[in-house]
């Protein structure tokens, strides 16, 4: 084990990995050491429209995470983690949620583009990764475009081979997080798009690149976590290419499997420690909220909790979820909708309405997100690509006159 | 419903159906071997409670498995157990689960406790006759004819716990097994009826809405599978429970709705089995609370506590 284990983390293991080590004693172990750390962390994430200063405080509360040996938790030892799956991580972010301190923003990506990277990239090494977890980098992920959204395969964007590397040309849009990012895991293609996904390719690409302008985009909800990434024939070294040449859809859908496993828990987590706040701290008993519509919420909490819990069991045995992993994406739509529904009806007047607000406030921030949270059927593949996928590869339902 | 791993489980779930589709009664029950639980600790016995109650659901076979269920889990042995009791006058109205003919009738009366009645004492309470007496009857009794107490009120606490937090889980088995087997019929149906010159299934008006239903479904089998993963005795099983057989209504009245848009007027007819598939929802739904009693009892505890601790209790 590294010389980065420290205090409780110490003695877990023997054999120099967490590999087959039970989940439920980090659980225990990461529990007694959040007791007294939770409040000093807690003071490091104040709620703020700002997204900068919002990726500054999530980037210290990983630090600290990192430092402490936690996030290395759950990622194999060849890329700088103490070994163990995706199992090992989900109980540190069911812990973090416990104590309303759940990892939101840049971070989710951990749980998004980490797992296929580390499994299908030969280049990733523990100097590169352990940046990420430590949040001493932020990665993003590059996938659609101005004219291929829910119709991904049909994405433009160029990589032709030059020698030792590609060339890249193209624009990438709703690029989450790309104004702060270092890198990014592109989607490119490298043949004919008659070839639609046949010809698609990954790469793991420096954002520092000659080249490469990132455009942030203002969202209807205040923040600007969103990007346009414009490439201007932008060199990437062969060996960036992610798999093999042609494997991009593959490893797509590898990202939008845990993006429906292990994210949707890592979500769901902060999801119950707003909810949680919600309960505890306002007025629901003067609200319009009733019992039923509360026992509502908490039943669509525990749906998407159970699904995802299924899905991250198989994720730590080996496989990337499939097609029936959509079931997972929908519950967690419907959380968070209803969640944010529920905060609305909650706060009513009190919510900042109309005004945009300078100094955000515990209700400004609500609002911020209620309104954020009308988005999520749309981004990670629209809630009628869910729907669509699940009538056809899950039920199997005929394809008919489809397109 | 494709997409589901081959696993244990669901061989077991298979083997039962079959079983239940030949046979019914006491008689489907010791062809499926399958006896109450009387430890909750017994993992394999929770998986095979699950799988014969997801069995039933599916070929909606009368069996008396929840009455046996309930009267061990408050008796300590099988027998007929009486329901939701409540008195009104000089009499106790309760739902019987499991058939009560030739039977001793345990019964949890609110306030007195647990006691034991002669079937002969009873009589059906207002409302019709059960279409399914082995399942579910709603009876009543006169008080006189309720026998010296089993158990007191405070010592029918911990057994009353027990038992709704055993029934709850067996039903919400039930409850997926009515969601598989209406999914498997509603989607095989899309796939067969044409019309406009395709199949139904073919629009994404009808798999939207199957898929949508499916979801629920699912999400049921994940809720379900954890449920009897673990021992029921551990701490947090009641909340558990409360949870799980909310899901299970809720989603099987969801896939009861979305079924009956896609099968259309002909699922709407006496011959069709999609009706006694609904009154199986309905049924199952009465019995420990219904999901909007077990909705507003999980919002109402949920006020001024953690809803980490209720929502994760187990």
């Amino acid at each position: 084990m590294s010389s980065g284990t420290v205090g409780l983390m110490r003695g877990l293991v023997t054999t120099g990995s967490l590999d087959g080590v039970d989940v439920g004693e980090i659980r225990s172990r990461f529990r007694s050491w959040l007791t007294g750390e939770a409040a000093s962390l807690r003071r490091i994430d104040p709620p703020t429209v700002d997204f900068n200063g919002r990726v500054e405080a999530v980037r210290q509360i990983q630090r600290r995470l990192y430092d402490a040996g936690w996030l290395r938790c759950g990622w194999p030892v060849a890329v700088g983690g103490f070994g163990g799956d995706a199992r090992h991580r989900a109980v540190i972010y069911d812990e973090l949620g416990r104590v309303g301190l759940a990892l939101r923003g840049p971070c989710e990506h951990l749980e998004i583009m980490a797992e296929p990277l580390v499994r299908h990239w030969r280049g990733l090494d523990a100097a590169t990764f352990s940046a990420f977890l430590r949040g001493d980098e932020l990665w993003c992920q590059g996938f659609s475009e101005p004219d291929a959204g829910s119709d991904l395969a049909s994405l433009r964007t160029r990589a032709v081979r030059d020698g030792d590397a590609f060339r890249i040309s193209g624009e990438k849009i709703w690029t989450s997080w790309a104004g702060n990012a270092n890198r990014c895991l592109l989607l490119a293609r490298t043949g004919s798009r008659d070839a639609r996904h046949r010809t698609l390719s990954a790469f793991f690409v420096d954002l520092s690149s000659p080249g490469i302008e990132v455009r942030r985009v203002r969202q209807g909800n205040g923040s600007d976590e969103l990007a346009q990434v414009l490439f201007d024939d932008v060199e990437v070294p062969a060996d960036r290419l992610v798999g093999g040449e042609g494997d991009g859809f593959a490893i797509a859908l590898d990202v939008l499997g845990c993006e429906r496993s292990s994210f949707a828990w890592l979500r769901h987590a902060a999801l119950l420690a707003r909810a949680d706040e919600l309960v505890r701290t306002t007025p629901v008993l003067r609200s319009g909220v009733d019992d039923a519509q509360l026992g509502d919420l908490l039943l669509d909490l525990y749906a998407v909790r159970s699904a995802a819990a299924e899905h991250v069991e198989r994720l730590g045995a080996g496989a990337f979820p499939g097609p029936e992993a959509a079931v997972v994406k929908v519950l967690l739509t419907r959380a968070e909708q209803q969640l944010y529904d529920t905060a609305y009806r909650t706060f009513g007047r009190a919510l900042p309405l109309g005004s945009v607000v300078d100094t955000p406030t515990s209700m400004s921030t609500w609002q911020e997100e209620y309104l954020f949270s009308r988005a999520v059927s749309i981004y990670g593949g629209t809630r009628q690509v869910q729907l669509t996928t699940i009538a056809r590869f899950v039920l199997g339902l005929p394809t008919g006159s489809r397109p | 419903m494709t997409g589901i791993a081959a696993d244990a489980t669901m061989d077991l779930v298979d083997a039962a159906e079959r079983i239940l589709r030949a046979s019914s009664g006491t008689d489907a029950l010791a062809r499926c071997e399958w006896e109450p639980v009387a430890d909750l600790d017994d993992v394999d016995a929770l998986a095979a409670l699950g799988a014969l109650f997801r069995a039933q659901g599916r070929s909606l076979a009368v069996t008396p498995a929840l009455g046996l269920l309930a009267g061990m889990a408050l008796r300590g042995s099988p027998c007929c157990a009486g329901l939701d009791a409540s008195a009104y006058g000089d009499r106790v109205r309760f739902l019987a689960v499991g058939g009560v003919s030739g039977r001793r009738i345990v019964l949890d009366v609110p306030d007195r406790g647990v006691c034991a009645a002669d079937a002969e004492a009873v009589s059906e309470d207002a409302g019709g006759v059960a279409l399914e007496p082995e399942l579910v009857q709603r009876l009543s009794l006169p008080k006189s004819a309720l026998e010296p107490l089993l158990l007191s009120a405070g010592e029918a606490e911990a057994a009353r716990g027990r038992m709704d937090a055993l029934v709850r889980v067996a039903i919400s088995h039930e409850l997926l097994g009515v969601c598989d087997a209406l999914l498997r019929s509603a989607v095989d149906y899309a796939a067969a009826r044409i019309q406009f010159g395709q199949p139904i299934g073919s629009f994404q008006a009808v798999q939207h809405l199957l898929a949508d239903a499916a979801v629920d479904a699912r999400s049921l089998d994940a809720a379900c599978r954890a449920a009897v993963a673990r021992p029921l005795a551990a701490d947090g099983t009641d909340q558990m429970a409360l949870y799980l057989k909310a899901l299970a209504g809720r989603a099987a009245r969801r896939v009861v709705q979305a079924t009956l848009q896609t099968f259309g007027a002909i699922g709407f007819t006496w011959e069709h089995d999609h009706h006694r598939f609904a009154r199986r929802a309905m049924t199952l739904d009465a019995i420990t609370d219904t999901t909007d009693e077990l909705s507003r009892k999980i919002g109402q505890r949920a006020r001024g506590q953690a809803v980490w601790r209720s929502v994760t209790s187990y």
